[in-house]
């Protein structure tokens, strides 16, 4: 498995075990393709990665990853919670199991609209390995 | 009579026995090379920097020495195991004025040793400084 791969597994592991009714999906998709059983739902996508060099040919590498939680019908303090939780469960593990230096969130933001039913909560998790 | 070409080759050689840390290839320039993980690596610069002339009969050279021991960590999440192990043993050998003055071109230390260490990345980096004055 990749390396950005197995830290998306890992923060969608987290996520489940912060909110047990949450399904998960690596990649990202229209809301309007999924039923309302597909909710909540968190969404993992867009890894990047930026090095910076340091002595004797070795680098830091500073990957983000994108998650998106996305409720539907709730309110939005129920999504707030939600997301409170995911963010305490990355705070939790701040080496993604032994696979990273660190790993935080490091932005998160809740988009509402009044016609829209589906929330979304949009995290960038920034993790840190040497290489 | 010593050179200081001479005090910098029996200074590798201390520095190896005593460490059995490896000469990089560049002394100057930390791109060049990668240390591998969980090695020991050492840089050593040095340089005529006065000339000893308190003795009327003779003049040393005095010599100042800088030495970069650089070690790899095996983990990065497990410092002291080389900190507080090994790096101790490293350190209290080379701070040793014992070690430079026993250098076979080597007068007398100047200036005793003094070391710092820093950290970047998983590399470990103990800077050693002495000055040591060559026989004449």
């Amino acid at each position: 498995m990749s390396e950005g791969g197995g830290d998306l597994d890992r923060l969608l592991a987290l996520g489940v075990a912060a909110i047990a009714t949450l399904k998960t999906e690596r990649g990202i998709r229209l809301t309007k393709d999924l039923n309302p059983a597909d909710f909540p739902r968190l969404f993992a996508f867009e890894p990047r990665f930026v090095t910076d060099e340091l002595p004797h040919q070795r680098e830091t590498v500073a990957s983000t990853y994108t998650l998106l939680l996305v409720t539907q019908g709730e309110s939005q303090e129920a999504t707030c919670l939600k997301a409170e939780a995911l963010r305490d469960a990355i705070r939790g593990d701040p080496t993604l199991a032994g696979r990273v230096l660190s790993s935080r969130v490091t932005e998160s933001t809740l988009r509402e609209h009044p016609a829209v039913a589906e929330k979304g909560v949009g995290f960038l998790v920034t993790v840190r390995r040497e290489a | 009579m010593p050179t200081p070409t001479q005090l910098l080759t029996d200074a590798a050689a201390a520095i190896f026995a005593a460490t059995g840390a490896v000469r990089l290839g560049s002394d100057y320039r930390d791109d060049l090379e990668r240390i591998p993980t969980g090695a020991l690596r050492f840089a050593l610069r040095g340089g005529p920097r006065a000339v000893d002339v308190r003795n009327a009969n003779t003049s040393y050279v005095v010599e100042q020495l800088e030495l970069e021991l650089k070690h790899q960590l095996a983990d990065p999440g497990s410092e002291r195991i080389y900190t507080e192990g090994a790096m101790q043993t490293h350190v209290a050998a080379l701070v040793n004025p014992t070690l430079w003055r026993d250098l076979a071109s080597a007068h007398q230390v100047i200036d005793v040793p003094t070391y710092e260490v820093r950290r970047e990345g998983s590399l470990i980096t103990v800077t050693i400084r002495v000055a040591v004055s060559i026989k004449p």
